[in-house]
C-alpha cells in the first residue's frame, strides 16, 4: 500500500470533515461518525506492521512531496520501529478515548468530537513527520484541540488550566522552533541548500557552542511537554480539569511527544551536546528529581485524578533517565516504557473517569470499600495499579528493569536513586488502592454504584490484555526498537572523542 | 537416558503450567460471589484440590526422573530453556531441577496440597471461594517458578509473584481495615528489600554478563563487586524472610486466613530468602564477611523474635514470631556456610510450623474466630486430634529429642559452633532454643490445659471436620520423620545432649509457670515489669517505624515536596504569568496614556488651533449666506473706499 501512512494520518481529519458536515442536532450521528473514523484509523494502522520490515535500518514507507518550496519545507513522513510503536499506541488510545465519551455526548458534542479527531491527526503527524517544519506544524496543531477540550468541556477551573497548558507549551515550542531554524540556517551555510529534511540535517557539523544552544532550545520545547522537573506544574491542572478522554490522550500520547522529540531530534541531530557530561548529568539529575519528587507529591494528594497526574511526572522521569543513559538498554527501555505508561495510565485515567461519572467526586476520602460493590472494577484497577507499580509479568516491569539496567551500566548511583522511585511508586499506588477499594464501605452513597458496564469492560479489555502480553512476552517490542535505537547509539558513539 | 531427562524438562514446564491453568479455570468458570445466606459453591475448591494433586504428582515425576538420570548418567540437573524473556539479558526463560530445587518443589506442592484440602473444610463458609483458591494456586505456581528458575531474572519474577499472591491473600478479607493495611504494609516492606535484590541482579549482569546460575562463579571477580552483590542479595532475602530490620510485616500478615499463614507465611514463601542465599552460595562463599554479618543478624533475629513470642497473646502472632525466630536459625546456618543445614532446617520447619498453623486454625475455627490465648484453655478433651497433632508439632519446634526440629536445630548449632568465633553464636542460639521450648510449651498449656476462661456470650467449642484433621495427621507424621533425612551427627554428642536438655528444660519452665504454679508467673511479671513491657511492645520496633520513619520522615518529605510544588515551582509559573499580565497592563497604560496620549495631544492641539476656523464652519447655509453677503459687501465697500 503506497500511501498507507498518509491514509492513517489523514483518516481522522476526514472524520473531522464528516463530523462538521453533520448538523449539530444530530449528535448521535456525530458520535457514531467520530467513533467510526477513529476505529477505522486504528484498523488501518494495524496494517502498518504488515508492510513494515523489522530490523531494516532507516525510515520506511517514506512519502515525500514538495510543500513550500520557497523555504524548503516538504511533506515528508516515514516510520521506524520507535515511531511504529507510538503510532499504534496513538491510534488505539485515540479510539478508546473516543469511545469512553459515549455517554457524555450531547448537543455540545460536535466541536468535542471534531477536536478529538483533530488531536489524533496532530499526534500522528508528530510521530510520523521527518521534516522539522512539518513536525513543528503538527506539534502546535495538537495544542489547539486540547485547549478547547480542556477549556470548554473541563471542570470548574478549566479556563485557568487550559490557558496555562496552552501558553506554557507554546512558549516551549517557540524555543524549539528557534532551535530548528538555527539548524536550518547552519545547514544552509554549509551545504547551500535550505531544507528541513531530518535525514539531511543530520549531516550538519555544528560548532560545539552553537550545538549546545540548539540543544537547550529544543530542550525547552520537549521538557515542557514531557514534562520534566521543574516544568511540570501545568500537568496536574490540565489533567484534573480535562474530561476523561482529554486526560487519557494527554497522559498517554501528548507527554510522549516530548520524550519522542528527545529521541528523534536531540540525540541524533545534536550528538555532541547530548553527550556533553555536564548536560547528561543535568538531564539525569532532573530525571531523578522528577522520579522521587513526583512520587513524594503523589503521597500527599487527596484528589484521585491529581494523584495519577503526578504519577506521570515520576514515570516519565524514568523515561528521560533511560534516554540520557544513552545506551541500548536505556533507550529501548525508555521507548518501551513510554508505550507501557501509555497503557497503564490510560487505564488509570479511564477508571477514575468511570467512577466520576457515577459518583461525581474524585476525593479519595469519599470512597473506601468499593471492591465490595464493584468487583470487576476493583480487579481492573488492581491490574492497572500493579502494572504501573512495575510488578513482573505485567508490562511496567519490563521497561523499569531495562531502563534501570541501562542507567546502572553508566552510573550505579543513578540506578540506586531510581529504585527509590519504585518503592515510593508502590507506596502511593497501593495506598490509593487501599483507601478507595479496600476496607469497610464508608458511605451509603457508594453502596449502589454499578459495576463496569459492557461498554466499559470492552474499553479496558484491550489495555488489560496488552499489559499482560507485554509483561509476559515483550520480545516483539524489543525487536521493533532494537535497530533504530542501535542506529542512535552508534551515531552517538561515532562522535565520542 | 537422555530422552528421559528431556521429558523431565517438559514435565517441569508442565508442573508450572498446571496450577496456572487451574487459576484461569477457576477465574473463568468459578462463578460469582454470592449473597449472604446462600451456600457457597464448592467448585473452585474441588478444582484447586484436583490441580494440587496433579501438580504434586507431576513434581514427584520430575524428581524421580531427575533421581534416575542422576544415578545412572550423572546428569547434573533437569533443564528446559525457552529463549529470552527480556531481550538483552541472555536466555532468561529456563527451568532447572537440581537437589536444592527438588527439596523445595516437593515441599511447596506437598504442603500446598495439605493446605488446600484443609481449606475445603476451613474456608467452607466463605463467600468468595474463587478468589481464595485462584490466589492460592497462583501462589503455588509462582513459588514453583521461584524455585525452578534457572536464572536470577525469572527467579525475581517468581519472587515478586509470590509477594503479589501474599498481598492478595493477606488482604483476602479486604473489607476489614486491618487486613487491608497489613496487605499493603507487607507488600511495601518487601518492595524496599526487593529493590536491593534488583540492584543485585543488575550488578550480577554487569559482572558476569549473564544471569544464569551456571554462569555465576567467584574466580577473578573483584572483591568489592562480590561484596556488593552479596549484600544486595542478602538485603532482598532479609525482606522476604522477615528478618531484622524487615520483620514487622510478618506478624501483621496474620490477618490473612489461617491456611494461608500455614502455607505462605511459615512453610514456603518466607523461606524464599533462605533459598536465594543457598542458591547463591558461590557468591557468599567468596564474601565471608557478609556471611559473618548474616550469622549475627540471624541469631539476633532468632533471639529477638523468641522473646516477643514469649509474651504474645494472639495464637497466630506467637506462631508468626516463632517463624521469624526459626528462619533466624536458618540464616545463622547460612551465615556460617552450612547451606545444606539451613535447607534441612527449612525442610523440618515447614512440617511442624505449617501443622502448628493448621492446628491453630482448627482451634480458632472451634472458638468461632477467637485468637486470644488468654481466652482459651482446656480444649484437649474437646479436640483430641488437634491436641495430639499440635503437641507433636510444638514438641518438634521445641526440639524434643527424636522429633524433626531437634535434629535440624542441633545441626544448625553444631555448624555455628564450628565456625570461627562461633561460641557466642552457639550460646545465643542455645539460649534461643530454651526460649523456643518455653513459648512452645506455653502455647500448648494455654490452649489445651487448664480451664477455659469464658467470656459471656461466647459459643461453646466444636470439633473440626475430617477434611481439616486429615492433613494435620499427615503433617504430624512429617514432624516425626523429617528429622531423619540427613545423617545424625552422633560424633557431636555434646551438642546433641545440650540442645536436648535445653528443650526439656524449657518445657519444664513452661509447665512450672503455666500449669503448676501460675501465681509464680504473676510474681515474675511484676518483678520484671519493665522487661515485660518492652517485650509486649515488640521492642517498640513497629512503633518506631510507623511514627519515626513513615510519619516523621517520609510523609514530612512528601508534604514538603507538595508545598514546594504548590508555592515555589507552580508559584513561579503563576508569578511569571502574573508579571506578564502586569507587564501587559503597564504597557496598556503606557499605550493609552503616553503613546496614545501623545497622539491625542497632537490631535487635540491641532483641534484647539483650528477651533476658530471650525467655529466658522457651522454648516448652516444662512450663516454662510450671511457671511458671503457680508464679505461681498465689505469687499465692495473696500474697493469703493480705495478708488475714491
Amino acid at each position: 500500500m503506497p500511501h498507507l501512512l498518509s491514509l492513517v494520518l489523514f483518516l481522522p481529519l476526514a472524520g473531522l470533515l464528516a463530523v462538521l458536515a453533520i448538523p449539530t442536532t444530530q449528535w448521535r450521528a456525530i458520535r457514531l461518525t467520530a467513533n467510526f473514523f477513529s476505529l477505522l484509523t486504528f484498523l488501518a494502522s494495524l496494517l502498518i506492521p504488515a508492510f513494515f520490515h523489522i530490523g531494516v535500518p532507516g525510515f520506511q514507507m517514506v512519502e515525500r512531496a514538495s510543500w513550500i518550496p520557497t523555504i524548503g519545507a516538504q511533506y515528508l513522513i516515514g516510520i521506524d520501529g520507535i515511531s511504529l510503536l507510538l503510532v499504534l499506541l496513538s491510534t488505539l488510545i485515540s479510539a478508546l478515548a473516543m469511545w469512553c465519551s459515549w455517554n457524555n455526548a450531547s448537543e455540545r458534542g460536535k466541536l468535542y468530537y471534531a477536536m478529538l479527531l483533530m488531536l489524533e491527526t496532530g499526534v500522528l503527524g508528530v510521530f510520523l513527520s521527518l521534516d522539522l517544519f512539518l513536525f513543528y506544524l503538527f506539534w502546535d496543531v495538537v495544542l489547539i484541540p486540547m485547549y478547547f477540550i480542556i477549556g470548554i468541556y473541563g471542570g470548574p477551573r478549566r479556563s485557568y488550566a487550559a490557558i496555562k497548558f496552552f501558553v506554557y507549551t507554546l512558549l516551549g515550542s517557540v524555543f524549539m522552533l528557534l532551535g530548528f531554524l538555527a539548524l536550518y540556517f547552519q545547514y544552509a551555510k554549509q551545504f547551500g541548500v535550505y531544507t528541513f529534511d531530518l535525514t539531511k540535517l543530520i549531516q550538519v557539523t555544528l560548532d560545539p557552542a552553537i550545538e549546545k544552544w540548539i540543544f537547550f532550545a529544543l530542550f525547552l520545547g520537549f521538557a515542557v511537554k514531557v514534562p520534566m522537573f521543574p516544568f511540570h506544574t501545568w500537568l496536574p491542572d490540565a489533567h484534573v480539569e480535562a474530561p476523561t478522554a482529554g486526560s487519557v490522550l494527554l497522559a498517554s500520547l501528548l507527554l510522549k511527544m516530548g520524550t519522542y522529540g528527545f529521541i528523534r531530534f536531540s540525540l541524533p541531530l545534536l550528538p555532541r551536546a547530548s553527550m556533553e557530561p555536564w548536560i547528561v548529568n543535568l538531564m539525569v539529575t532532573l530525571s531523578l528529581i522528577a522520579i522521587i519528587y513526583g512520587a513524594l507529591v503523589c503521597l500527599t494528594q487527596r484528589d484521585w485524578k491529581k494523584l495519577i497526574a503526578y504519577s506521570s511526572v515520576s514515570h516519565l522521569g524514568f523515561c528521560t533517565l533511560g534516554i540520557f543513559a544513552l545506551n541500548q538498554s536505556g533507550l529501548s527501555g525508555s521507548v518501551i516504557q513510554q508505550v507501557n505508561h501509555g497503557i497503564s495510565t490510560a487505564l488509570l485515567f479511564l477508571l477514575v473517569g468511570f467512577i466520576y461519572e457515577r459518583r461525581h467526586s474524585r476525593e479519595i476520602s469519599d470512597f473506601g470499600g468499593l471492591a465490595q460493590v464493584m468487583p470487576a472494577f476493583a480487579t481492573v484497577f488492581a491490574i492497572a495499579v500493579f502494572s504501573s507499580a512495575g510488578l513482573p509479568l505485567l508490562n511496567g516491569f519490563i521497561g523499569d528493569f531495562t531502563i534501570l539496567s541501562g542507567a546502572f551500566a553508566v552510573n550505579r548511583i543513578w540506578a540506586g536513586v531510581g529504585v527509590i522511585g519504585l518503592i515510593l511508586g508502590a507506596a502511593y499506588l497501593l495506598w490509593l488502592y487501599q483507601r478507595t477499594m479496600m476496607g469497610p464501605l464508608k458511605y451509603e452513597a457508594n453502596r449502589f454504584l454499578s459495576d463496569l458496564s459492557i461498554r466499559e469492560r470492552l474499553i479496558v479489555f484491550p489495555l488489560v490484555i496488552l499489559a499482560f502480553a507485554i509483561g509476559i512476552y515483550p520480545r516483539p517490542l524489543f525487536e521493533a526498537v532494537s535497530s533504530p535505537v542501535q542506529e542512535i547509539v552508534e551515531r552517538l558513539n561515532s562522535v565520542r572523542f | 537416558m537422555v530422552i528421559a531427562a528431556e521429558q523431565g524438562g517438559a514435565l517441569l514446564a508442565g508442573t508450572l503450567a498446571l496450577p496456572l491453568a487451574a487459576v484461569l479455570l477457576i477465574l473463568v468458570f468459578g462463578g460469582r460471589r454470592i449473597a449472604a445466606g446462600d451456600r457457597p459453591t464448592s467448585r473452585p475448591g474441588l478444582v484447586a484440590a484436583t490441580a494440587a494433586v496433579l501438580s504434586l504428582l507431576l513434581s514427584v515425576g520430575c524428581v524421580l526422573i531427575y533421581w534416575k538420570a542422576q544415578n545412572r548418567y550423572f546428569a547434573p540437573e533437569l533443564h528446559i530453556s525457552g529463549g529470552e524473556w527480556i531481550p538483552g539479558f541472555g536466555p532468561t526463560l529456563g527451568l532447572m531441577l537440581d537437589r536444592l530445587s527438588a527439596v523445595l518443589l516437593l515441599l511447596v506442592d506437598g504442603i500446598g496440597l495439605m493446605v488446600i484440602v484443609y481449606s475445603l473444610g476451613y474456608m467452607r463458609d466463605e463467600r468468595d471461594q474463587s478468589r481464595f483458591y485462584a490466589a492460592l494456586l497462583f501462589f503455588i505456581a509462582m513459588m514453583k517458578l521461584l524455585v525452578l528458575a534457572d536464572n536470577y531474572l525469572l527467579l525475581f519474577a517468581g519472587w515478586e509473584g509470590v509477594g503479589f499472591a501474599s498481598y492478595l491473600l493477606i488482604g483476602y478479607h479486604f473489607e476489614r481495615w486491618k487486613a487491608a493495611q497489613a496487605a499493603t504494609q507487607a507488600f511495601l516492606v518487601n518492595r524496599i528489600a526487593d529493590v536491593g535484590f534488583l540492584l543485585g541482579i543488575l550488578a550480577l549482569f554487569e559482572v558476569y554478563g549473564t544471569l544464569n546460575f551456571r554462569g555465576i562463579h567467584a574466580d577473578g571477580i573483584p572483591r568489592p563487586a562480590v561484596i556488593g552483590i552479596a549484600s544486595a542479595l542478602l538485603f532482598g532475602a532479609l525482606g522476604k524472610s522477615a528478618q531484622i530490620p524487615f520483620h514487622v510485616w510478618l506478624p501483621d500478615a496474620m490477618e490473612g486466613p489461617t491456611p494461608v499463614s500455614a502455607l505462605i507465611h511459615s512453610a514456603t514463601m518466607v523461606c524464599a530468602g533462605v533459598y536465594l542465599i543457598a542458591r547463591s552460595s558461590t557468591i557468599f562463599d567468596a564474601a565471608p564477611e557478609i556471611g559473618r554479618g548474616m550469622a549475627i543478624l540471624g541469631v539476633a533475629t532468632a533471639l529477638f523474635a523468641a522473646t516477643v513470642a514469649l509474651v504474645e497473646n494472639d495464637i497466630k502472632r506467637v506462631l508468626a514470631y516463632s517463624t521469624i525466630s526459626q528462619i533466624g536459625f536458618m540464616f545463622l546456618a547460612l551465615g556460617v556456610g552450612a547451606y545444606n543445614v539451613a535447607i534441612f532446617h527449612l525442610f523440618t520447619h515447614a512440617f511442624f510450623k505449617s501443622l502448628l498453623f493448621l492446628g491453630a486454625g482448627s482451634v480458632i475455627h472451634a472458638l468461632h474466630g477467637n485468637q486470644n490465648l488468654k481466652e482459651m484453655g482446656g480444649l484437649r478433651r474437646k479436640m483430641p486430634v488437634t491436641f495430639a497433632t499440635m503437641t507433636i508439632a510444638a514438641a518438634a519446634l521445641a526440639g524434643v529429642p527424636g522429633l524433626a526440629g531437634f535434629f535440624s536445630k542441633d545441626q544448625v548449632l553444631d555448624a555455628a559452633l564450628l565456625a570461627p568465633g562461633g561460641r557466642l553464636l552457639f550460646a545465643a542460639g542455645l539460649f534461643t532454643s530454651l526460649l523456643t521450648a518455653i513459648y512452645s510449651g506455653r502455647l500448648i498449656f494455654l490452649v489445651f490445659f487448664g480451664e477455659r476462661a469464658r467470656r459471656s456470650g461466647v459459643a461453646p467449642a466444636h470439633g473440626s471436620p475430617p477434611l481439616m484433621l486429615a492433613p494435620m495427621l499427615i503433617l504430624s507424621g512429617g514432624c516425626i520423620a523429617a528429622g531423619y533425612f540427613l545423617p545424625i551427627h552422633w560424633s557431636q554428642w555434646p551438642v546433641l545432649l545440650t540442645t536436648g536438655i535445653a528443650a526439656l528444660l524449657g518445657i519444664w519452665v513452661a509447665y512450672r509457670y503455666y500449669i503448676a504454679q501460675p501465681e509464680a508467673r504473676t510474681a515474675l511479671d511484676i518483678r520484671f515489669a519493665p522487661l515485660a513491657k518492652l517485650l509486649r511492645n515488640r521492642w517498640y520496633v513497629d512503633a518506631i517505624y510507623e511514627e519515626q520513619l513513615v510519619d516523621r520522615f517520609v510523609m514530612r518529605m512528601a508534604h514538603g515536596a507538595t508545598v514546594v510544588d504548590n508555592t515555589i515551582i507552580d508559584g513561579s509559573v503563576n508569578g511569571f504569568a502574573w508579571s506578564t499580565r502586569q507587564m501587559s497592563r503597564l504597557s496598556r497604560w503606557i499605550d493609552r496614556y503616553l503613546i496614545d496620549g501623545l497622539v491625542q495631544f497632537t490631535s487635540h492641539g491641532l483641534r484647539f488651533l483650528a477651533s476658530p476656523a471650525r467655529a466658522l464652519q457651522s454648516g448652516a447655509v444662512q450663516t454662510y449666506a450671511f457671511l458671503f453677503i457680508a464679505g461681498l459687501l465689505a469687499a465692495l465697500g473696500y474697493f469703493i473706499v480705495r478708488t475714491r
